[in-house]
């Protein structure tokens, strides 16, 4: 594509998002009115909410405030909680480091443990190196909301709801630690997760895989 | 450079634009076509109960079948975790239950069948069979 299209494009695109994405203001107002999101009557109640001086423009943005989600509903991301969509409305900028995150961590997982299958070692391994990897690119209280978000699963159960929550606060602390060293890096994070695991640390549901000796 | 502070957001769509073209792709993601599939294990009445103790050519075989029936789509995620068992395997999200065909080994191609809900994460959505060796990222 030239550059010239690609940028009309661009600026199309990037039209529409703003046109469409409801302002600050009301969004903040639509939070304290704690009308459900999606809900059928959602529009409806909104619609007839009190509104004064500084929201009077919010009625007319109620579609959008009751979609399910502004810019989640334009990412393609399979498998998100409620609350991830939540997050990614209100924090879109570290939403990306988080997947971008998540991905450096499957990559990590699946490169020390190649025969990896579900709650065993290699998903322990990967919550905490997630873990680890948010805590230092968007701080600890961030990380632990995205993380938490994640978790936000109807449909799983509660062994391993609590594998995954335990092993993603052992890497918020190895992280605090490594920080405390200066030495916070992926490499540090590995290192730090295969001895927490060799050493019986981490929650597994399904042991059994190989530990490496050093990180691959 | 009074342009500067519209980087992160045209990062942003560029992203979600990237995202939306990936189509099914799932960033870097590659999955089998229900043609090639059958080419590879042909097709076996699918029983779930059966499925997570069969051999490799008899998951694939039922995979197929499973895809060519559209057996589960529409259906709750936890219909399929009840008659099928507990996911054995992983790709992109625990919410996203995966079940192996291939049993995993290293340097060795792996596949995997996937159920990926809908946006509330309580009905199937789509069935995909997935080759777990190659899910990289794509950063």
């Amino acid at each position: 594509m030239s550059k010239p299209i690609f940028f009309i494009n661009l600026i199309l695109i990037l039209s529409v998002q703003v046109y469409a994405y409801p302002d600050d203001i009301c969004k903040e107002w639509f939070e304290k009115t704690k009308i459900a999101i999606g809900a059928k009557d959602c529009e409806a109640k909104c619609t007839v909410t009190m509104i004064d001086m500084r929201t009077f423009q919010c009625h007319s943005q109620c579609a959008e405030l009751c979609s399910e989600s502004s810019i989640s509903k334009y990412v393609f991301y399979p498998g998100l909680t409620s609350k991830e969509k939540a997050l990614i409305d209100k924090y879109p900028k570290e939403s990306i480091i988080v997947f971008v995150e998540k991905m450096r961590a499957e990559e990590s997982s699946l490169r020390q443990f190649p025969t990896q299958k579900f709650n065993d070692e290699g998903d322990a391994f990967r919550h905490y190196v997630w873990a680890g990897l948010l805590a230092k690119e968007i701080g600890i209280e961030m990380a632990q909301t995205f993380l938490d978000a994640h978790e936000e699963n109807p449909l799983q159960p509660n062994e391993e709801n609590s594998m995954d929550l335990a092993n993603n606060r052992s890497g918020i602390l190895g992280a605090q630690k490594l920080q405390k060293e200066n030495k916070l890096d992926l490499k540090n994070l590995e290192n730090q997760a295969l001895e927490a695991l060799r050493a019986d640390k981490h929650i597994v549901i399904n042991p059994g895989l190989p530990i490496p000796k050093e990180t691959k | 450079m009074k342009y500067v502070k519209f980087v992160p957001l045209i990062f942003v769509m560029f992203l979600s634009v990237a995202y939306a073209l990936s189509g099914t792709s799932y960033l870097n993601g590659t999955f089998l076509s229900l043609k090639d599939a059958k080419k590879k294990w042909g097709s076996l009445e699918f029983k779930a109960s059966e499925f997570i103790k069969s051999n490799e050519r008899q998951k694939g075989s039922m995979a197929v079948n499973l895809l060519e029936k559209k057996y589960y789509v529409n259906a709750s995620m936890s219909k399929v975790r009840t008659e099928i068992g507990t996911p054995d395997s992983y790709f992109f999200s625990d919410t996203i239950y995966a079940y192996e065909i291939t049993p995993p080994e290293e340097n060795k191609e792996q596949w995997q069948l996937v159920f990926i809900p809908d946006d509330n994460l309580e009905k199937v959505k789509e069935i995909k069979i997935h080759k777990k060796c190659c899910y990289k990222s794509v950063f």
